[in-house]
C-alpha cells in the first residue's frame, strides 16, 4: 500500500503510530517484521514467495560468508555466489522491465493484466533498493565492518522494511541496527516523525504531482512539436518535479520510520545550490552515490593504484554508466548515465578544476544546465524524443498542431497553480526553511510570549497542509513517485 | 612510530595545502577536497612514503585520521 493513498493516510497510519506506541518493547521485533510483510502483501501479493527466498538466501549466505572471513579462506566463495545471485535477480528484472520480457508464470507467479498490456511483468516493489541493501551487508559482513544478524525476524525488517520500500534509501545495517537493538519510539519522534511526513507529503501532492500533470503530456507526445518557451518551460518545471516528488516520497519514508523508531540515512541535501555536477551527485541520491563509491569505485580504484598512467576517470564513467544501468536497461538510462559520468570526469581533471575558479553564477548556470539537461534525458521515453524535443528547444520543432495533445487531452493552458508550486518549488529548493526555522526559534527564545504563538500557528499550518494534501489525493487520485518503480 | 605530524605532511602533499594539520579525530569531512576521487590517491602516497601496503578490507574500517595512523604504525 503507497503512503500517499487516502486509505493509509487517514486509516492506516493512525493505526500504525497508535499500536506502535503502545506496543511492549519485547514485540517490536515482530511488529516491525509484520508491518513490512503485510506492507508489501497488500501491495504486491504474488511477489511473497519471491521476496521470501531472497532474503531466507541472503540470511543463510550471510553465515557461510561469515565463516569464511572469519577463517581468511584465499577466495570468500559464500560472498561470491551470494553477489553474483542478488545482482542476477536485479539483472534479470530489470531486463524483462526494459524488455517486455515474454516468460510469464516463471515463479508461478499471476500477474494482473490489463488491456493496454496482457501480462506484462510487473517489477518486485522496491527490489533495488533490496538488493544494494542485501549487497551492502554481504560486503560488510566480509569486511568485518558488521557481525552476521543471526534473529531471521530482524534480518526481514532489515531487508523489507516497509518506509524504504518505495523509494530507499537504501540503508546499511550498521546503521539500521541501532534502531532494532533500542528502537527510540516515544512522543518526540512520533511529533518529529508526523511532521516530516506531512512535509514531504506536501513536497509530493501540491508540488511534484501538479507539475506532473503539464509535464506528462508533453513526454506522450510522440513527434513532439509544442512553442519553444513552452519546450523551457517544461525543462524547468522537470527538474522541479523529479526533486520534489523523489525527496518527497524520501522525507515520507524517513518520517514513517522515525515514527517507528528507527533513523534512516539522510539522501538529499539541497543538491540544486550544487556549484559542480560532481558536487550535484554528492548531494543527491546520497545513499545510492554513497553505495557505489564505497563497493565500486574505491575498490576499484584501489586495486589500479599501482598501474602507472592508468585512466582513473574511467572509472568514474563505469560508476555512472552503472548507476544509469540500475535505474533500467532502456538506452536513454545509459545515455544519462554516461553523460553524467563524462561531466563528472571532465569536473576533476584539469580543465575541469577551471570551471571550479569561474565566478560563482557561471558554476551554478553549468550545473543547473547539465543537471535539466539529464533530466530530459532521464525522463524521455527513448533517445529519438531528447532529439525531437532538442529541435522544440531551438524553434526547429516545425508546425505546431493546433490540438497537440490530440482531442481528448487538450493543449494545457498553465494555470496559476502551476506558477505557484514552480515558484515555491524554487524557493524551497534552496535551503530557505532550516533558516526561517532557525530565525524563528532565535525569535521565540527572545520573546517567550510568542512562544505558544508560534506553536500553535506552527501546527495548524501543518494541519492545513495534511487538509490540502488529503483533498488534492482525494479529488485527483494518487500519482505513483518517480522513484517508485526502481 | 611515526607522529601525526609526520603523517600531515603527507596530507600538504596530497591536498596541495602546505598550511595544513591534520589530528587523530578528524574524518575525510574536515579536510576541503578529502573525497573518493582524492581518498586512493592519499592511501597510495602513504603506503609510498612509508613503505607499507594496505588491504582492500582494512581501508573499508578507516573511519578517522586516527584509524589510519593505527594502521599505518601497526605494519611498520
Amino acid at each position: 500500500m503507497n503512503y500517499t493513498r487516502p486509505i493509509f493516510i487517514l486509516f492506516a497510519l493512525p493505526i500504525v503510530v497508535l499500536v506502535n506506541f503502545i506496543l511492549p518493547a519485547r514485540f517490536r521485533k515482530y511488529w516491525i517484521a509484520l508491518l513490512s510483510i503485510g506492507g508489501l502483501f497488500l501491495t504486491q501479493p504474488y511477489y511473497l514467495i519471491f521476496y521470501s527466498l531472497l532474503v531466507g538466501i541472503n540470511y543463510g549466505f550471510a553465515f557461510l560468508n561469515s565463516i569464511a572471513t572469519r577463517k581468511e579462506l584465499k577466495v570468500n566463495w559464500p560472498l561470491i555466489l551470494i553477489v553474483v545471485i542478488d545482482i542476477g535477480l536485479l539483472v534479470f528484472f530489470k531486463w524483462t522491465q526494459s524488455f517486455s520480457f515474454p516468460l510469464q508464470n516463471f515463479f508461478s507467479v499471476r500477474f494482473p493484466t490489463t488491456h493496454e498490456h496482457p501480462l506484462e511483468w510487473i517489477f518486485p516493489l522496491g527490489l533495488s533498493y533490496t538488493i544494494f541493501q542485501l549487497l551492502s551487508y554481504q560486503m560488510d559482513l566480509s569486511s568485518e565492518i558488521i557481525e552476521v544478524e543471526k534473529d531471521p525476524i530482524r534480518f526481514v525488517s532489515y531487508s523489507l522494511f516497509y518506509p524504504k520500500m518505495y523509494s530507499g534509501p537504501i540503508q546499511r545495517y550498521d546503521t539500521f541496527k541501532p534502531g532494532l537493538d533500542n528502537s527510540a519510539v516515544n512522543i518526540e519522534n512520533i511529533n518529529r516523525g508526523l511532521r516530516r511526513f506531512i512535509l514531504g507529503l506536501a513536497k509530493k501532492v501540491l508540488i511534484a504531482d501538479v507539475l506532473v500533470r503539464y509535464i506528462d503530456p508533453v513526454f506522450a507526445m510522440k513527434n513532439i512539436a509544442i512553442p519553444t518557451l513552452h519546450a523551457w518551460f517544461i525543462l524547468i518545471l522537470l527538474a522541479i518535479q523529479i526533486y520534489y516528488d523523489f525527496s518527497g516520497m524520501i522525507d515520507m519514508a524517513l518520517g514513517l520510520a522515525q515514527i517507528l523508531g528507527f533513523t534512516l540515512s539522510e539522501n538529499f541535501d539541497y543538491p540544486y545550490i550544487s556549484k559542480s555536477v560532481t558536487e550535484f551527485w554528492r548531494r543527491w541520491h546520497i545513499t545510492l552515490g554513497a553505495w557505489f563509491r564505497d563497493y565500486v569505485f574505491i575498490p576499484l580504484q584501489f586495486r589500479v593504484r599501482k598501474i602507472k598512467g592508468f585512466p582513473i576517470q574511467s572509472i568514474t564513467v563505469l560508476i555512472f554508466l552503472l548507476t544509469g544501468l540500475w535505474h533500467g536497461f532502456d538506452n536513454h538510462f545509459i545515455a544519462w548515465g554516461l553523460m553524467l559520468g563524462m561531466v563528472i570526469a571532465i569536473e576533476n581533471t584539469k580543465v575541469g578544476k577551471k570551471i571550479s575558479q569561474a565566478w560563482k553564477p557561471l558554476q551554478h548556470i553549468w550545473t543547473l544546465g547539465i543537471i535539466s539537461f539529464s533530466w530530459l534525458v532521464f525522463r524521455a521515453p527513448g533517445l529519438g524524443f531528447v532529439y525531437r524535443y532538442l529541435r522544440n528547444l531551438l524553434g526547429l520543432q516545425g508546425e505546431i498542431p493546433v490540438h497537440p495533445f490530440s482531442e481528448t487531452k487538450p493543449y494545457p493552458i498553465f494555470e496559476n497553480s502551476v506558477f505557484i508550486a514552480a515558484l515555491v518549488g524554487i524557493l524551497f529548493a534552496m535551503p530557505v526553511y532550516p533558516w526561517l526555522k532557525e530565525k524563528i526559534k532565535g525569535f521565540v527564545q527572545e520573546h517567550q510570549k510568542w512562544y505558544w504563538v508560534a506553536l500553535i500557528a506552527d501546527s495548524l499550518l501543518l494541519l492545513l497542509l495534511l487538509i490540502l494534501c488529503v483533498g488534492m489525493i482525494v479529488y485527483n487520485a494518487p500519482l505513483p513517485g518517480v522513484y517508485d518503480k526502481f | 612510530m611515526i607522529s601525526i605530524e609526520e603523517l600531515s605532511k603527507v596530507f600538504q602533499v596530497v591536498f596541495d595545502d602546505d598550511e595544513l594539520t591534520v589530528t587523530e579525530a578528524y574524518t575525510a569531512n574536515d579536510v576541503a577536497g578529502w573525497d573518493s576521487m582524492t581518498h586512493v590517491l592519499l592511501l597510495s602516497a602513504i603506503e609510498e612514503k612509508f613503505g607499507i601496503e594496505f588491504n582492500q578490507k582494512e581501508i573499508r574500517k578507516f573511519q578517522t585520521v586516527g584509524d589510519l595512523l593505527n594502521s599505518i604504525n601497526s605494519k611498520l
